[in-house]
């Protein structure tokens, strides 16, 4: 199984996820994980991660997703969560709703559902109360 | 005191010269012990509720890979650490650990001692790996999540890596991190007879259960479990001596 001559496939994208879902396989259910996860193959149910989260093209989710940051090339429907950054490459269909605090959009990609994005306040307009006193 | 358990088979003439000079050798480091010899009236079983009954410092299993197998099984959640001395047609569980047969006394006389986890199907233990076969499989992963398999692809559970065992993603398989790997793949055969990974899938867990027909594992490569229905990550169940070349 893991022979050396074997020609391993790359992950559709970097290697540093704990978890890899491949293209034919589906999963039902809660998927809730510490790790960054790649998803090649079919989910229905929810999706969490505290880290990033990685959707392939060929994939279909049918859930809910929660995570710090996400890049989406399959197709959803339902949610979705993110406390980061949101890339959506050409090929992404979403529907459902959409959060984050920086949401990048490839040309060629649907949404259908709302836009919400997170309020970002940075240190340097961050207003302390002390110096607006008169 | 240090208690030595032999494998049947090294009952066999032809590892007489090895056993010498092992023994030579632990005598030298002043490592000498009480010696258990495996007969037919005492298993590994018998031998080791008796003998571990009496507080050894350490438990050292000279033997190849099916005993070591058996001498693991009974030794989980032991204190006591166990220390391998590998003779015997197959070595290879302990091959990434650091120890061979010429540095095994040597290994022993460091006492590097490391808790390692262990897998478990359906009550027995695994060190590496345990290969699944079945038809129609599906796995439910720590009761949350049920993962449909495609019926071509292979399955295993794994414990731990070699460095010589590729694997497809940075983070590899760790018997310290409490948890186990699912490792399913669909592979393709070339016209040359090849094969070749075309698609890969990782899901760590602490409990499965697995559903299918005729659901049957193999044990690091030695001992068949049919009709198998669970797996589950035993942590830091086993203290182990290990060599400072240790891969893991």
């Amino acid at each position: 199984m893991f022979a050396k001559t074997s020609n391993t496939p790359e992950p559709s994208f970097g290697k540093e996820a704990e978890t890899v879902i491949g293209a034919s396989v589906k999963v039902e259910g809660n998927f809730i994980c510490q790790g960054s996860i790649i998803v090649d193959g079919e989910v229905k149910g929810f999706i969490q991660t505290s880290e990033t989260l990685q959707v392939g093209s060929r994939s279909i989710i049918v859930a809910d997703i929660k995570a710090a940051n996400a890049r989406i090339a399959g197709k959803i429907d339902g949610n979705i969560s993110v406390d980061g950054t949101l890339e959506l490459s050409e090929s992404a269909r979403i529907s459902g709703d959409v959060s984050a605090s920086v949401l990048a959009v490839s040309k060629g990609a649907v949404i259908n559902g709302r836009i919400l994005m997170n309020t970002v306040v940075s240190p340097e307009t961050e207003v302390n109360p002390e110096d607006t006193e008169e | 005191m240090h208690i030595y358990i032999y494998d049947s088979l090294l009952e066999d003439k032809k590892y007489q010269p090895q056993l010498h000079r092992i023994e030579s050798k632990i005598t030298d480091l002043g490592l000498g012990g009480r010696v258990c010899r495996l007969s037919p009236l005492k298993n590994v079983r018998d031998m080791l509720v008796e003998e571990l009954r009496r507080e050894p410092k350490t438990v050292i299993a000279l033997g190849g890979d099916t005993f070591l197998t058996e001498v693991v099984s009974w030794m989980r959640g032991v204190q006591i650490p166990l220390g391998v001395v590998p003779i015997g047609e197959s070595n290879n569980l302990v091959s990434g650990l650091g120890i061979n047969e010429n540095n095994a006394a040597q290994v022993l006389a460091a006492r590097r001692i490391i808790p390692m986890d262990l897998g478990a199907v359906d009550g027995r233990t695994f060190l590496r790996s345990a290969e699944i076969f079945g038809n129609n499989i599906q796995v439910i992963i720590d009761g949350s999540y049920r993962v449909v398999l495609h019926k071509n692809q292979s399955l295993k559970i794994v414990n731990y890596l070699l460095d010589n065992e590729d694997y497809f993603l940075k983070n590899r398989p760790s018997p310290q991190n409490g948890q186990l790997t699912l490792v399913a793949e669909s592979k393709e055969t070339s016209l040359w007879k090849k094969e070749k990974v075309t698609e890969q899938t990782a899901l760590n867990f602490k409990q499965l259960e697995i559903v299918g027909q005729d659901v049957r594992a193999i044990l690091d490569n030695n001992l068949e479990v049919k009709n198998v229905r669970t797996a589950e990550i035993l942590p830091g169940a086993l203290n182990l001596i290990v060599g400072r070349s240790r891969e893991i």
